[in-house]
């Protein structure tokens, strides 16, 4: 399995606070803080359990084509952060 | 016959008792500005009796909490503990590890943890005309304002230079040098009026103090500004959502930078300028 196939959704007791376009997470259990800026913070809102990150990079690219090559590294990066600091899992 | 204070913060009351005045005088004049008129209910109640000239013991809720301890020593776990008791209760609203002083425009809060060079900042401005909420903590209302615990200014062994600019005011009550080269400094040494009691925040400021440093200011986002505020929030546990939406509040509210500084009056005239900005 590679990471395009994994379909991520948020962690359980992650709270997610926007501010313009910009997200902070916090798990107040765990005392995890994460920042993510407006990259970050949208590949987030895609992350919902029932999309891959294939799909999730499809998505962006059909918005953004111009930068396709940037989306799918970006996108990958994230996700594996988030997985990384917990605040997201595998579905 | 006892002698006792009692000192508020964030809605709640801490009494401290002793045998004599002399024991409590210290405390009474470094947190005078934080005493209360309310004196039911205290959280915690502690008693300082005096063993020999030198050592005293600490009684918390009629328990021995220190058996024997130098009263210097004593002084400055009361005083500690104060802050502790009275910010982990706190139901009012977040209260953040922060200082904060008011210019003419609103208030400067200056967030950060032990080190990052607040005390002395804070100091410096009061000293520059600036008026002193806090150089601890702070609590964000939900009307939108903060208030300081205005306890005396604690500055740490490398500091001390604050005093010489002091020099005509250092005879008067007011300061008390430890051992281990801290400092407390009662407000009204380094300015003229009372500590002011809430203010709207106007500035929002993490500090970090380097040596020989060019003054560095980047703005924050209100997210960059609410995921550092969240590293300074010492009472999440009692709150809403952990706090997390009050602090969204301030962080969306008040403009925010990380500042790198060494040289206190570039940052002081730096903040005096960005005060006075017209809001966007």
């Amino acid at each position: 399995m590679t990471i395009l196939t994994l379909i991520p959704r948020p962690t359980a007791g992650f709270q997610a606070q926007t501010l313009e376009n910009e997200v902070v997470l916090l798990h107040p259990i765990q005392n995890v803080i994460i920042y993510l800026n407006t990259s970050g913070a949208l590949v987030w809102s895609l992350c919902n359990g029932k999309r891959s990150v294939a799909e999730i990079i499809e998505l962006l690219v059909a918005v953004y084509p111009e930068s396709e090559k940037d989306i799918r590294a970006d996108v990958q990066h994230i996700v594996q952060e988030l997985m990384g600091r917990g605040a997201l899992t595998a579905a | 016959m006892n002698t006792a204070i009692f000192v508020s913060f964030g809605g709640n009351v801490i009494r401290f008792s002793a045998e004599h005045p002399a024991l409590l005088a210290p405390l009474a004049v470094h947190l005078r500005h934080c005493q209360s008129q309310t004196t039911a209910s205290p959280l915690s109640a502690f008693h300082l009796t005096a063993i020999s000239e030198t050592w005293v013991q600490i009684s918390e809720n009629g328990s021995v909490l220190l058996p024997r301890l130098e009263r210097e020593s004593a002084w400055q776990i009361l005083m500690q503990e104060s802050l502790t008791r009275l910010n982990g209760a706190c139901t009012l609203g977040p209260v953040f590890h922060a200082a904060a002083v008011q210019g003419e425009q609103g208030g400067v809060i200056l967030c950060g943890p032990s080190g990052c060079g607040k005390s002395t900042l804070t100091a410096w401005l009061v000293l520059h005309g600036f008026c002193y909420l806090s150089d601890e903590v702070i609590l964000y209302t939900g009307e939108g304002y903060i208030s300081g615990f205005a306890r005396s200014l604690v500055l740490k062994n490398g500091s001390a230079f604050i005093l010489k600019c002091l020099t005509e005011n250092i005879q008067r009550e007011g300061h008390q040098r430890f051992s281990d080269g801290s400092l407390w400094l009662a407000p009204l040494l380094l300015q003229s009026i009372a500590p002011c009691v809430q203010t709207l925040p106007r500035l929002l400021l993490f500090p970090q103090y380097q040596p020989d440093a060019p003054l560095r200011v980047r703005p924050l986002s209100s997210a960059e500004s609410l995921f550092r505020l969240l590293q300074n929030l010492v009472n999440a546990r009692n709150l809403a959502h952990n706090g997390l939406e009050a602090a969204a509040r301030l962080a969306h509210q008040t403009k925010a930078y990380a500042v790198v500084y060494s040289d206190l009056n570039a940052i002081t005239a730096w903040i005096r300028q960005t005060i006075n900005k017209p809001i966007a």
